[in-house]
C-alpha cells in the first residue's frame, strides 16, 4: 500500500515533468526560442522533482534490505544535486531574459545626457 | 494481486511518459544538427562567409544540443521512478555531470562572443551622439 502511494506521487511527478516538456516542445516549435522552452523545462523539473521526493521519503517506510536503502540514498542525492543545478540554471536563464543589453556606465551616461 | 496491478500499471506509465521525453530530446537534437549541416553547407558554398557566421552556427547548435541534454535528464530522472537500477543512476550522474560542463564552457563561449558586439554598439551610439552634439551645434552657430 505505502509503495503504491509513493508510485502514485511519483506519478503525479512524471505527469508534471512530462507537461513541461511538452511545453517547452511546443515554444521550440512556435520559434519562441531555445532559453524560453529551457526555462520551462527547469521549472518543471524543479516541480516534479519536489514530488518525486516526497514519493521517495515515503517509499522509505517500505524498504527491507540494505542494497534498497543504499540505493534509495544515492537516487535521493542525487535528485537533490539535480534540484539545485536547475535552481542555479533557471535563475539564470531568467536573469539573461530579463536585460537584453547590459549597458555600461559610458552608455548609461549617454542615455541620461540624451 | 489488485495493487500489484496498479503497481505495475503506474510504472508502465511513468516508462512510456520517459520515453516520449527522450523521443522530444532526440526530435531536437536531431533537427539541430540537420539545421547546421545546411546552414554550415551554405557558408561552405558562400564566398563572403565570416568568421563570426561560422561562430554563430556553431553557438546555434550547441544552444540547442544543451536543450536537447535538459530533455534528456529529465527523461533520466523519470526513469529512475521505475525500479532504479545502478545503471540508471550512473547514467543519470554522467548526464548531469556532462550537461552542466557543456552548460558551463557554451556560455563562456557566448560571452566571450558578445563582447566585441556590445563594444561595437556602444561605439555606434557614442560617434552617433557625436554627430548629433556636431549637427546641433552648427545649426545654433
Amino acid at each position: 500500500m505505502i509503495m503504491l502511494g509513493g508510485v502514485w506521487i511519483e506519478l503525479i511527478a512524471a505527469v508534471v515533468i512530462s507537461y513541461h516538456a511538452l511545453w517547452g516542445l511546443l515554444c521550440i516549435i512556435r520559434r519562441r526560442g531555445s532559453d524560453q522552452a529551457r526555462l520551462i523545462l527547469a521549472k518543471g523539473v524543479l516541480d516534479g522533482l519536489g514530488f518525486m521526493a516526497a514519493g521517495t521519503l515515503l517509499m522509505t517506510l517500505a524498504l527491507q534490505n540494505w542494497t534498497e536503502i543504499r540505493t534509495f540514498a544515492v537516487v535521493l542525492s542525487l535528485r537533490t544535486l539535480l534540484k539545485r543545478v536547475f535552481q542555479f540554471e533557471s535563475q539564470a536563464i531568467e536573469g539573461r531574459l530579463k536585460p537584453k543589453v547590459r549597458e555600461s556606465p559610458q552608455t548609461q551616461q549617454l542615455n541620461q545626457l540624451n | 494481486m489488485v495493487e500489484a496491478d496498479l503497481l505495475m500499471g503506474s510504472k508502465n506509465i511513468i516508462e512510456y511518459l520517459a520515453r516520449g521525453v527522450e523521443f522530444a530530446a532526440a526530435l531536437i537534437i536531431g533537427m539541430a544538427a540537420i539545421e547546421a549541416t545546411i546552414k554550415s553547407l551554405i557558408l561552405f558554398f558562400r564566398d563572403s562567409s565570416r568568421p563570426e557566421d561560422k561562430n554563430g552556427v556553431r553557438l546555434t547548435l550547441g544552444r540547442w544540443l544543451a536543450v536537447g541534454l535538459e530533455f534528456e535528464l529529465a527523461a533520466d530522472i523519470l526513469n529512475t521512478a521505475v525500479t532504479p537500477t545502478w545503471s540508471d543512476i550512473l547514467k543519470l550522474a554522467a548526464i548531469a555531470t556532462l550537461r552542466t560542463a557543456l552548460n558551463y564552457f557554451l556560455e563562456r563561449e557566448i560571452r566571450q562572443e558578445s563582447k566585441p558586439d556590445q563594444k561595437a554598439a556602444e561605439r555606434q551610439m557614442l560617434g552617433d551622439h557625436v554627430n548629433r552634439l556636431h549637427s546641433s551645434g552648427e545649426g545654433n552657430g
